[in-house]
């Protein structure tokens, strides 16, 4: 019975010490390596870990070895009852326990804790991701700008749309979207500087028609329509339909 | 307690590898429906080479009709948007990083979308598309132009290879695996020798195939090692006035020419149902009359999905 019941020393980064066997503690591959390649009498130092958390994942660690050493009588399914009901904790401490599974190396506690969190994203938008994890939304009105821009060009250029809007390009790049897209309308905005001929000349061959926003909108004589979709992903993509003489 | 457990969490600064390994479990849909915008950092992770390494979207067919003129199908537009919306985002954070990209063979992809596709992952090395009909010429030689890495390639029959293979032989050093899914003529395969002699791997698995096509594949393709004709339909055409008959089983002539292969697949057994639904179907498999799933298998380990 000698080996079983060795016992190893582990001290948290709240100084709290925790006496547990063996078998439990090399659950973990850090604390393993430590123990095998290190002083093995000595107290093993898990810094980046509270006594709390630990306590906790001592348990987890404990269920697990017994249940497959058979010291402990419970079936597959009433296992993963006990792992399901490990994770229903408050989120810092869901929090706390990934990143010390991760730090400890207890793969198997890692992946219960991530497909936690998976769970708790997935059949979520965006917004509603940010609010149950309290995430501040970074992306600054450039990038968010910038990203549905790219996005919005390539997406036109599949005809992915009903309405091309054309903003900010090269010519070579305009003409390459006139040339591709399935697009039966195309929309070139008022700071776009363009070539109306050439553009014209492509867009009359594939039977788009062009409309030019004007430099000012607000010209009475000018009927507006806006159309508003939804893409998805939480873009909103509007498209303005001016007609003016060109 | 402490003072700790009242401070939250930041999830947005969790180490990028936990939220890969959390990314890792989603599949497509959900890898695309918006994580990537909660934060820049989530991006970050959503954009990760590991999560991109296949992109699988053999979960995705057309919503189509079959009509009598070409391309022979009609895809609803709005089945085309949908594809278009997944794979644009998909290829977007995939940042290039996309090495093996999966079709369903009921997704018709059109030619602009191949090209556009076929841009945004130039590091490719394996292509699985087994419906071509809205592929032009001009797209898939685009794309096999960009991916110059390309070693493995599963493609319907068509009736005109040469401009393919030659495309393929001209920019695809390392190419080295083909499975074709159809009829194999001897044309096809006079083909595959002239502009691919050196390949590898062949499959062609649940297809018609005639004996005298069967021997030139054994007889000239000298770097061949793995040939996959499992449940194939196997004609022999003796010279007349004698009939065509089917093949029962392989003649010591095929045996001794095929043992120098490292892997000779093969099964034509009455009992086998695979055996039974090539027979019914005639050599072309309908696909679409069998089990979700059952198109991917191969007995080759590397073209199976």
């Amino acid at each position: 019975m000698g080996s079983t019941s060795t016992k190893i020393k582990l001290r948290t980064s709240d100084q709290k010490v925790f006496e547990v066997e063996k078998a439990v503690a090399v659950q973990s591959q850090t604390i393993k390596y430590i123990y095998e390649n290190g002083c093995p009498d000595s107290v093993i130092h898990v810094h980046s870990v509270s006594g709390d958390i630990l306590s906790k994942i001592l348990d987890y660690c404990k269920k697990h070895v017994n249940s497959a050493a058979g010291k402990e009588d419970i079936s597959p399914e009433e296992l993963y009852e006990w792992d399901a009901n490990f994770v229903k904790v408050d989120q810092n401490t869901l929090f706390d326990l990934i990143l010390a599974a991760n730090c400890l190396k207890i793969e198997s506690l890692l992946d219960l804790t991530c497909q936690t969190v998976a769970n708790m994203i997935k059949g979520k938008r965006p917004e509603e991701i940010r609010t149950t994890f309290n995430i501040k939304n970074d992306y600054t009105i450039e990038a968010e700008e910038a990203v549905r821009r790219e996005n919005k060009w390539a997406f036109d250029m599949l005809g992915g749309v009903g309405t091309m809007v054309i903003e900010e390009l090269a010519d070579d790049t305009m003409s390459k979207c006139v040339t591709n897209t399935k697009s039966r309308v195309c929309v070139i905005a008022a700071n776009q500087i363009v070539m109306m001929r050439s553009i014209s000349k492509l867009a009359n061959k594939k039977s788009i028609d062009v409309y030019k926003q004007p430099q000012n909108p607000t010209t009475p004589r000018i009927k507006e329509s806006v159309k508003q979709r939804n893409v998805g992903t939480g873009f909103i993509e509007l498209f303005f339909h001016f007609k003016c003489k060109m | 307690m402490e003072e700790s457990d009242r401070v939250a969490r930041r999830w947005e600064d969790l180490d990028i590898d936990i939220l890969v390994k959390i990314f890792q479990s989603f599949d497509i849909i959900e890898l695309t429906s918006g994580i990537a915008t909660v934060c820049t950092s989530w991006r970050m992770a959503c954009c990760d080479p590991l999560l991109w390494r296949t992109l699988d979207l053999s979960m995705m067919k057309s919503n189509f009709i079959k009509i009598p003129l070409e391309p022979y199908v009609y895809v609803d537009a709005r089945s085309d948007k949908t594809l278009n919306h997944l794979l644009k985002t998909s290829l977007s954070l995939s940042q290039g990083n996309i090495m093996t990209l999966i079709f369903h063979f009921n997704l018709y992809v059109s030619d602009d979308l191949l090209t556009y596709t076929a841009e945004r992952c130039p590091r490719l090395r394996r292509l699985v598309m087994p419906a071509w009909n809205r592929i032009k010429k001009t797209g898939i030689c685009k794309a096999i132009r960009i991916w110059q890495d390309l070693k493995s390639l599963t493609m319907p029959s068509i009736a005109n290879p040469p401009y393919l293979l030659e495309e393929i032989a001209n920019n695809c050093k390392n190419f080295s695996e083909l499975k074709v899914m159809g009829p194999f003529d001897n044309f096809f395969a006079a083909t595959i020798i002239t502009y691919l002699p050196k390949i590898r791997v062949l499959s062609l698995r649940c297809s018609m195939l005639v004996k005298d096509t069967l021997i030139s594949i054994l007889d000239e393709l000298r770097n061949l090692e793995v040939l996959n004709i499992s449940h194939c339909l196997l004609i022999e055409i003796p010279p007349p006035p004698a009939p065509r008959r089917i093949m029962r089983e392989l003649d010591q002539c095929v045996l001794d020419k095929a043992s120098r292969l490292r892997e000779f697949l093969t099964c034509m057994k009455d009992s086998c149902i695979m055996c039974q639904r090539t027979r019914n179907d005639e050599g072309l498999m309908r696909w679409y009359k069998y089990e979700e799933g059952v198109w991917k298998a191969d007995e080759v380990s590397s073209l199976s999905l």
